[in-house]
């Protein structure tokens, strides 16, 4: 029952700024995502958030407290790893059982809150072996236990699920949210997995070399992105991105195609975006169609990847699977409504 | 590997063969030797292994010689030395292994290069320096001594074997509630308890090995077995079966303890020159 | 910003140990060497560093003759004990029946007290009584021992070492061996190569950093401790015929009491020491950079 309070965070490591001014308030209850590339600093914080790290400068809030000079074990979180983290020397029970047995709890209290997490897990048959003897997706479920086992006031998750196999992994998304949402525990989640965030997360933040690029619910960085690297980061296959000039209420593509942009734009260069999956593939030629040339068709089985041009300008499409593909005489529409515009200089969304 | 052919195999096997006698036939020429008599010794090579054993070489050196408490010296010394090296050692690689600060691989580097430097360079000033503090002749100065070499290779193996522990694990203690030196006591060093044994045993080897220190500094107190070896040894040579009994005594329990402890050795050998 | 000065708090002790060890040691060594210190002659001294560089390396060849000798025996024992380990590591890297039953025995040599090494090869080499001698008694040679030997003397030095060492060799080798990936093998088997052809051309080129790092430690420890054995198979002798400078300065020192000469040969060591030192780091630093 706890918000997570970020604010005004810096962190330097010697002369390199890593992290220039970072805020972000998780609410009670709610899960956000960290979401970016490796390298853009999303760890960090969340480790500074644990203690495990110290901050330049800032401050932390955990349940409106500030903790920043507290270390890690004053701070009543808990922390799942990238590799689990499990102590090898001891068993299951006792991985468990340890956050406890540092505040001194009773052994019966002990027990009965390892049967009831081991159960919550269905790990109750993994109590007495130990790490080594188990599976990938068995070790991360007691590193999950072990997090819910002090029923902390705040969750933070490190790329938790990065080191399973994709079937796993997409079995133990479902696991944690539902968990979550269950205990109402308030969650920080790091992940470099697009899909990772846009299932699990009430809100996401993107984050770029340390910046926030955009904060917002799923579904809003999917059809808002705020800017060019958020357009580009989310979605698969990704964004499609063409370098376009402005005239008057069009944009002209490279071959010199105009293209009804539908709105004023500012003049000169701009970066027009449409999402493979909004674009419409057929052979008819409609009033806004534009010829479209196929050069490669990759067949996923729910749906085909359509590769190939507009004179000259690449460009991707998804197409529905049970419909048949036109030939030679191919035209694709832009659908006004879902095309973005990014300023070419600052990549900020227009 | 790929399958080998007959004749590799015979090579392999003769070569294995020669060498594994070459290895063997000097330490058991030291083992029967201290079971014969003066006379035996000269009765020629038909004789080498066949003759009827006797303990009176033990029993002369323990009577005439103070084996017993060289013995126990060496044992004091080597284990004194081992547990202090041990102690500081092990907290200094947690400093080199789990900080990241401005000349740390150079820090590493000198306590490496220690290791290494000649010891006579360091064994000549030792012997002064002593003389005046009144450390000659005495276990502590030994010990002090056997640390030139024991606390740079303590660093030196556990700074590797911190390394390879994940410092996630050090984590998740302090985020269960734990602080930072319950962390290392609780998680890291029972996680570790191989590789401290296995440097330990090195540290226990090379200290009741070692000559040069001991020949230097110690006289008669705290001299340890492996100087009393060449005195043994008279210009005519005759006390030979009496050396042999003496010899044993001294790498028996090395040889056993090596035996015993094997698994961690390896180990630690290897560790210490392939790092991954 | 406590937390910036805990590394200094794990290491201050063992630093604080290491600098009185090494530091003071270090001072002194350059104290007697400057000085003219003779342990049965207290009353000389005084400043006299030139003089004493002088009669150790320019007025006698004692130095240069024992740094010739220490020369030959490492380049000597370093080169056998790198071939024979080599070839033995290659036999153990094949998987045969009862390896790791006998392994153990090949590497008991390297646990043994080198003192007692050196007594066991002494006797070995004995002209009377020496399982040796006895063989060449056989053949009619009577009462001959190597060690006895000026031209000689080295030879039965080298074969200890080489015995005791050796397995210190086979186990890095070995070692090496193991730790390397087994995709550039099958690779070279599938293209053809003969198991010759594999060793040269894929095992060596690949072993290579782990051979560096192993000889230069062989080499370092045989130019440092080649006492012991030496110390108690001959002495330095006959004559100086086996005297390293690790001996000499001894000798200079305890023998006949000149603390300041043995302290220059031993500072000698100390600066070829470093140099090689300073090579082995780069090795080891180039392979942590890989």
């Amino acid at each position: 029952m706890a918000s997570i309070e970020v604010k005004n965070l810096k962190k330097k490591f010697g002369e390199v700024k890593v992290i220039e001014d970072f805020s972000l308030t998780v609410k009670d209850r709610e899960f956000i995502s960290l979401l970016g590339p490796s390298g853009c600093g999303k760890s960090t914080i969340l480790r500074i958030v644990a203690g495990l790290e110290e901050l330049t400068s800032g401050n932390i809030l955990i349940g409106g407290k500030v903790v920043t000079p507290l270390e890690p074990k004053d701070r009543d979180i808990a922390m799942v790893f990238q590799n689990y983290a499990l102590y090898p020397h001891k068993t299951i029970f006792e991985n468990l059982a340890y956050g406890l047995r540092i505040r001194k709890k009773s052994e019966t209290e002990i027990t009965a809150r390892v049967k009831e997490v081991a159960s919550l897990l269905q790990i109750e048959q993994l109590l007495e072996r130990r790490p080594a003897q188990l599976s990938g997706g068995q070790q991360q479920r007691v590193a999950m236990g072990r997090a819910i086992m002090r029923e902390p006031q705040a969750f933070l998750f490190d790329e938790p699920l990065s080191n399973l196999d994709a079937k796993l992994r997409n079995h133990m998304r479902v696991e944690i949210r539902q968990l979550q949402q269950r205990l109402g525990i308030t969650t920080l989640y790091v992940t470099h997995d697009q899909v990772e965030a846009m299932t699990m997360s009430d809100r996401i933040v993107v984050l770029n070399q340390g910046d926030i690029e955009q904060i917002g619910r799923p579904l809003e960085i999917y059809e808002k992105p705020a800017s060019l690297f958020v357009a580009n980061f989310i979605g698969s296959p990704a964004m499609n991105l063409i370098k376009v000039k402005t005239d008057a209420g069009n944009v002209v593509l490279p071959s010199g195609s105009p293209v009804a942009a539908g709105r004023t734009l500012p003049s000169g260069e701009i970066t027009l975006g449409i999402r493979p999956e909004r674009i419409k593939l057929s052979g008819n030629k409609g009033a806004q169609s534009l010829p479209y040339r196929i050069t490669l068709v990759e067949e996923l089985g729910s749906q085909k990847i359509v590769h190939g041009n507009i004179e000259g300008t690449d460009l991707t499409v998804v197409f529905p699977e049970d419909t048949a593909l036109p030939g030679e005489a191919a035209f694709v529409d832009l659908p006004l409504n879902y095309l973005h515009f990014f300023d070419a200089r600052s990549g900020k969304r227009l | 590997m790929s399958p080998k052919s007959r004749l590799y195999w015979i090579v392999c096997y003769g070569i294995l063969a020669l060498y594994g006698a070459f290895t063997l036939l000097p330490i058991l020429y030291l083992a029967v030797s201290s079971f014969k008599t003066q006379q035996q010794i000269y009765d020629g090579i038909a004789a080498t292994f066949w003759f009827t054993p006797t303990l009176d070489s033990y029993r002369f050196i323990f009577e005439t010689k103070p084996i017993l408490q060289m013995l126990t010296n060496t044992l004091i010394v080597s284990v004194g030395s081992t547990v202090f090296s041990l102690f500081f050692g092990t907290i200094a690689a947690y400093g080199l292994a789990r900080y990241n600060f401005r000349g740390r691989d150079d820090l590493a580097f000198y306590i490496l290069s220690i290791r290494m430097f000649p010891p006579i360079v360091a064994a000549l000033p030792i012997f002064m320096i002593f003389n005046g503090l009144n450390l000659l002749d005495t276990k502590t100065g030994l010990i002090i001594a056997y640390t030139t070499f024991n606390l740079p290779f303590v660093v030196w193996m556990m700074t590797g074997f911190i390394k390879a522990v994940p410092v996630q694990l050090e984590e998740a203690a302090m985020v269960d509630g734990q602080s930072h030196l319950g962390a290392i006591w609780d998680i890291l060093v029972p996680v570790l308890r191989p590789s401290i044994f296995a440097v330990a045993i090195f540290c226990i080897i090379f200290s009741w090995n070692e000559f040069l220190f001991a020949l230097i500094l110690t006289k008669s107190q705290a001299k340890t077995l492996p100087v009393a070896i060449p005195e043994f040894i008279t210009w005519t040579e005759v006390g030979w079966n009496y050396v042999a009994a003496a010899g044993m005594v001294l790498v028996a329990p090395v040889l056993v303890f090596s035996f015993l402890a094997q698994r961690y050795m390896v180990r630690g050998m290897s560790m210490g020159a392939i790092k991954d | 910003m406590l937390r910036r000065l805990r590394p200094l708090l794990f290491l201050s002790p063992t630093l604080l140990i290491l600098l009185s060890i090494t530091l003071f040691p270090l001072v002194y060594s350059l104290y007697l060497a400057s000085h003219t210190v003779i342990l049965t002659n207290p009353m000389l001294s005084g400043w006299s560093l030139t003089d004493n560089l002088r009669e150790v390396f320019i007025e006698s060849p004692e130095y240069w003759e024992s740094m010739l000798t220490t020369l030959i025996l490492v380049v000597a024992v370093v080169t056998l004990e790198f071939v024979l380990g080599l070839m033995l590591a290659y036999f153990f890297f094949s998987n045969f029946r009862g390896r790791n039953l006998i392994f153990p025995f090949f590497l008991m040599p390297m646990m043994l007290t080198p003192v007692v090494v050196g007594t066991i090869w002494r006797f070995l080499f004995n002209g009377e009584f020496g399982l040796i001698a006895g063989l060449l008694k056989a053949v009619g040679v009577e009462n001959y021992s190597i060690l006895n030997q000026p031209s000689t003397a080295l030879v039965g030095i080298v074969i200890a070492d080489v015995w005791q060492w050796t397995p210190f060799m086979l186990l890095l080798l070995l070692a090496g061996m193991r730790a390397l990936p087994r995709s550039p093998f099958e690779a070279a088997q599938v293209d053809g190569a003969n198991a010759f052809q594999i060793f040269r051309d894929i095992m060596l080129p690949m072993m290579k950093p782990i051979i560096i790092i192993a000889v230069l430690m062989r080499t370092i420890d045989a130019f440092n401790r080649m006492f012991d054995i030496i110390y108690i198979m001959t002495n330095g002798g006959p004559g100086r015929a086996s005297e390293t400078l690790a001996v000499m300065a001894f000798r200079q020192s305890f023998e006949y009491f000149f603390m300041h000469q043995g302290a220059i040969v031993a500072l000698s060591m100390l600066v070829i020491i470093t140099i090689m030192v300073k090579i082995l780091n780069r090795f080891i630093a180039g392979r942590k950079g890989a």
